[in-house]
């Protein structure tokens, strides 16, 4: 059986996967995007793993792109997000939502902190 | 830019492709590339190279990882391997059998002996300080000579040491107190194992308190620790603190008890006296003084760190400002751990262990299993034409090297491991008859983690090296040559065979012939002219008297004289001391003068013990000079002395010491008169040098009565005996033995090791013959047709014996040849310890190689004639 939770950083690739769009959606790029994002450095490795364990969940789908004349004509795997991973995030944040409001110092004041 | 010329590192690359799963390499190698040039506009290059570094070992992950191509049926391979591996083993029981026990038995050997190793290696662990506790010794010169090392020091050095050397954190001293007499209540107890111990004794080891505290246990005078057997042998119980008992020195006070001193440690005691309650038994001891003599076991709790070599200088410097009181002696420190093995001083408080033995079982361990590992080698390779073409049809079948070699090595493992479970078996069984051999406390080997390690590490050795061989030559066959046919002969490792029957004959030879040089020097030690009859005599523990005053003086001499009545009781004498006891019974001197010669001739240790008139006649030692002893308390303050004594007191003939005066007690000046010199005679076992000695009259000294009996009623002169103990002293249990038991004890150790090495001897001569009994009957199975034909043609049964034998024979006579020399070392070295030896002659080498020659020849040759002796029509019809 396939694990189906999102962990946080599963979820930071997801988010960044479709903000990255269909061209830019590959791992040297993500890891780019995530450590100019959260200011974390990351190996494209780690970000690699993440994504083809995304993959293997059903979240994200992936094509090599068309060779460029860059990076000595080596195509890109693109990843891009499928409709179950939107579904994932969605219900993630939906979740998180319910989660603040139910917080009494929180749920009245539209998520302001403090005075 | 020049920087568009910086290309990724190479290596790093390298190490990509090798790891890395090729469906992700192009996808991964551009996007590391794309990395490394965007890093190099705003990076050093050094920077750059090291990101990508950085990122290729990142992509280290279980993911991006190359699958091996047999992954996917890897678990079923397994199961073919060890399917394969198994009815190989059901199909030739024989040799499995041969392979396993052979196995087992190394393996059980070995972890036994290693186990033995560490035993005697663990002496002294048990304390905390271990590391930093030292002994000091007192070697003794004369002059610049130096004599020998006594291991007891001065009462004074102690405290000085500890005053003086900053890197002596305490000392504790141990003043031995063997033969006592305990008194609890009406009962009565002679106890050798105690000691005068300062309370630091438990700071310094780590002793464990069981009941009461063992902190100042021994502060102050009349204080005793005891350990919980001796509390059990005293009240039946352990809780016994606040009790009383009474020893040399009056009552006592128990202020703590203990748990059993454990049997690793060179200091065994029953309980601990305060020391500083000594000053009250002797009145002129005092810790300052150095005319008490040299009596005190001296450890030293040192600081972390400090060097023995330096440490050791600084005792000689101290020595030598100590020169008035203690002459040229000098104080030297000694690990406490290296103490059991190494040390075997005078004095030592227990019999010393061995380190060459240990060493030597050790070798003989690993001879032990190497020579199954052999056994392994031997048979799995000349089976190998068997296998020969099972590997050509794998090979064609597509069967990687690899995969080949896999497969033998996961045979070899089956074979190691089932050898290794009823290897367990064994030791598991054998433990009991293994500890009784060594003499060692029986204990559960399974909790050590050393046995496990041992037990590890000799299988992980035997796969690799005994299955890894075999695999290796299985797996190189070339299938063509072998499926064609060609392949006819396990020509392969032939001359490995040989050197490797050759090597384990050798072993087993040099092991047969050290066992038979070792049988004799025992023997030799056993038999030999001790200068004395111990044969025929009983020794009694004198009676329980605190004064030898005038009613003990009647009362021995009546129970002397209704003893003499029996006609089969030849001699009654007492004496302070027998031979063939622990010296410290006897005391030793080495001021010693020539009354009118006024310079200290020399300091060699000599010798005494307190005798009376029958003591000579009783050992029936001869005299070369003088007379023996008259009865009479007039007489006290003759001497007898021995040859040896002559000799270095310098006196030209054993006459001319007749008359001669000389005083050797410090505390007592008057001079003695030397009456007679006896022959040497060996107060100690012939293994050691004569020492000089000093007999003294006494009229009335207690320690041993010595019977002299003649005859074979032995059990009704005991209980003669006895009876008229009981009634003279009825207070005194009555306790004896024969002094050739006891006598021959010292011998224990050498006879020990003769057995160990006998049974460890006979085991590696059976493993070799397993060996060779597997080979030679392979071998006739090879040639069961030639053995046809050769019959057919008119081959006798003699004459096919013999071509068969002859092959084995052969090398088994070379490894006899190549044995005499290295076990003429060996045993050589090995004698030069003795002082008394045999020597080295032609036969304890020509009846070993005799018998091993005959073992190997009846190995062969029951499977040979039975080979020559069927019908070559069978044989010829096989197939």
């Amino acid at each position: 059986m396939i694990e189906t939770r999102l962990g946080e950083f599963e979820e930071v690739m997801l988010l960044l996967v479709g903000i990255l769009g269909d061209e830019n959606s590959y791992a040297f790029r993500i890891a780019e995007e995530f450590e100019s994002q959260t200011g974390r450095s990351v190996s494209i490795g780690a970000v690699h793993s993440t994504l083809d364990r995304l993959e293997g969940k059903g979240f994200l789908k992936s094509e090599m792109g068309k060779p460029t004349t860059e990076r000595g004509g080596r195509r890109k795997r693109i990843f891009i997000i499928t409709a179950i991973g939107k579904k994932i995030l969605r219900e993630s944040r939906d979740f998180k939502v319910a989660l603040w409001q139910q917080y009494p110092a929180f749920s009245t004041s539209k998520l302001s902190f403090g005075e | 830019m020049n920087n568009r010329n910086h290309i990724p590192p190479k290596l790093a690359s390298h190490l990509l492709h090798s790891f890395l799963r090729n469906d992700l390499a192009e996808e991964v190698e551009g996007d590391l590339e794309e990395k490394f040039y965007l890093d190099l506009k705003s990076k050093s290059v050094f920077k750059t190279k090291f990101n990508y570094w950085y990122e290729v070992v990142h992509y280290i992950r279980p993911f991006a990882i190359k699958k091996s191509k047999s992954s996917l049926n890897s678990t079923a391979m397994f199961n073919s391997y060890f399917k394969i591996g198994w009815r190989n083993l059901i199909k030739s029981k024989g040799y499995s059998l041969i392979n396993i026990s052979g196995l087992a038995l190394g393996i059980a050997c070995f972890l036994f002996l290693m186990s033995y190793v560490r035993y005697e290696r663990s002496y002294e662990d048990f304390h905390k300080n271990a590391d930093n506790i030292y002994r000091v010794t007192l070697d003794l010169y004369k002059g610049s000579e130096f004599l020998m090392t006594d291991c007891e020091t001065y009462a004074p050095f102690g405290p000085l040491a500890k005053e003086q050397m900053p890197e002596v954190v305490d000392f504790v001293r141990m003043m031995n107190n063997d033969n006592t007499r305990v008194k609890i209540g009406e009962q009565k107890f002679m106890e050798e194992r105690s000691y005068f111990a300062d309370s630091s004794v438990f700071t310094i080891f780590s002793f464990k308190a069981l009941h009461g505290s063992l902190t100042g246990a021994l502060s102050k005078p009349n204080q005793v620790v005891i350990t919980a057997s001796t509390a059990k042998k005293y009240f039946g119980r352990t809780d016994v603190v606040n009790e009383t008992m009474e020893a040399e020195g009056g009552l006592y006070k128990i202020t703590a008890v203990m748990e059993d001193v454990p049997s690793n440690t060179h200091l065994k005691f029953d309980f601990l006296l305060s020391h500083i309650t000594i000053p009250k038994i002797q009145n002129n001891y005092t810790d300052q003084s150095y005319e008490s003599g040299n009596n005190e076991y001296t450890y030293l709790l040192m600081a972390p760190g400090t060097d023995i070599i330096s440490f050791n200088k600084k005792l000689t410097d101290l020595s030598a400002s100590l020169k008035d009181k203690i002459n040229e002696d000098r104080f030297q420190a000694e690990p406490i751990k290296d103490i059991h093995l190494y040390s075997n001083k005078t004095y030592e408080p227990e019999t010393n262990g061995n380190a060459r033995t240990v060493y030597a079982l050790l070798i003989i361990a690993i001879f032990i299993m190497g020579l199954a590992w052999v056994n392994y080698i031997n048979l799995s390779t000349a089976k190998a034409i068997e296998r020969a073409r099972e590997v050509g049809v794998r090979k064609v079948m597509g069967s990687a090297r690899s995969q080949l070699v896999t497969q033998f090595l996961t045979e070899s493992i089956l074979v190691n491991l089932m050898a290794a479970v009823m290897a367990l078996g064994i030791v598991k069984i054998g433990l009991p008859a293994f500890c009784e051999l060594t003499g060692q406390p029986l204990m559960d080997l399974f909790q050590y983690n050393a046995f496990w390690y041992s037990l590890m590490l000799i299988l992980s050795i035997g796969i690799i090296f005994s299955g890894g061989y075999p695999a290796f030559v299985l797996s190189s066959f070339d299938p063509v040559a072998v499926l064609k046919g060609k392949f006819r002969s396990s020509a392969h490792g032939q001359w490995l065979r040989q050197g490797l029957v050759v090597f384990q004959f050798t072993a087993t030879t040099v092991l047969i012939i050290c066992l038979s040089v070792v049988y004799f020097q025992i023997k030799h030690l056993q038999n030999y002219d001790l200068g004395m009859n111990i044969n025929q005599t009983l020794i009694l523990r004198a009676p329980d008297i605190d004064k030898t005053d005038s009613i003990y003086q009647s009362k021995y001499t009546s129970f002397k004289t209704e003893l003499l009545r029996d006609p089969s009781i030849q001699v009654v004498s007492q004496s302070q001391s027998i031979p063939g006891t622990d010296p410290n019974e006897m005391s030793t001197t080495t001021s010693i003068f020539r009354v009118g010669e006024y310079k200290n001739s020399n300091s060699y240790n000599y010798y005494h013990y307190a005798v009376d008139a029958d003591f000579i006649p009783a050992f029936s030692i001869k005299f070369s000079a003088g007379r023996n002893f008259e009865a009479g308390m007039e007489n006290e303050g003759q001497v007898i002395i021995n040859e040896e004594a002559a000799t270095l007191l310098g006196f030209p003939s054993p006459q001319e010491a007749i008359g001669a005066k000389i005083t050797y007690q410090i505390r007592n000046n008057k001079s003695s008169t030397v009456i007679g010199v006896v022959k040497n005679f060996y107060q100690r076992s012939p293994k050691e040098n004569h020492i000089p000695m000093i007999l003294r009259y006494y009229s009335g000294f207690s320690g041993y009565v010595v019977l002299k009996v003649k005859s074979s009623e032995i059990k009704e002169i005991v209980n003669y005996a006895k009876s008229n103990w009981d009634a003279l002293f009825p207070s005194t249990p009555f306790s004896y033995f024969f002094l050739d038991e006891k006598y021959n004890q010292q011998y224990k150790a050498d006879a020990q090791f003769g057995k160990v090495m006998a049974t460890f001897s006979i085991i590696a001569v059976v493993i070799a013959c397993f060996g060779l009994f597997g080979l030679s009957s392979f071998a006739i199975l090879q040639r069961t047709k030639e053995i046809g034909i050769r019959k057919v043609l008119g081959g006798s049964v003699t004459q096919i014996v013999q071509l068969l034998s002859s092959d084995f024979i052969k090398w088994v006579l070379v490894a006899a040849i190549l044995a005499m020399p290295l076990s003429y070392f060996v045993m050589s070295q090995w004698l030069s310890t003795y002082a008394v030896r045999i020597d080295l002659s032609v036969w304890m080498f020509i009846i070993p190689l005799v018998a091993i020659v005959l073992i190997s020849i009846l190995t062969v040759g029951i499977q040979t004639i039975k080979a020559a002796s069927t019908n070559p029509v069978n044989s010829l019809k096989a197939e």
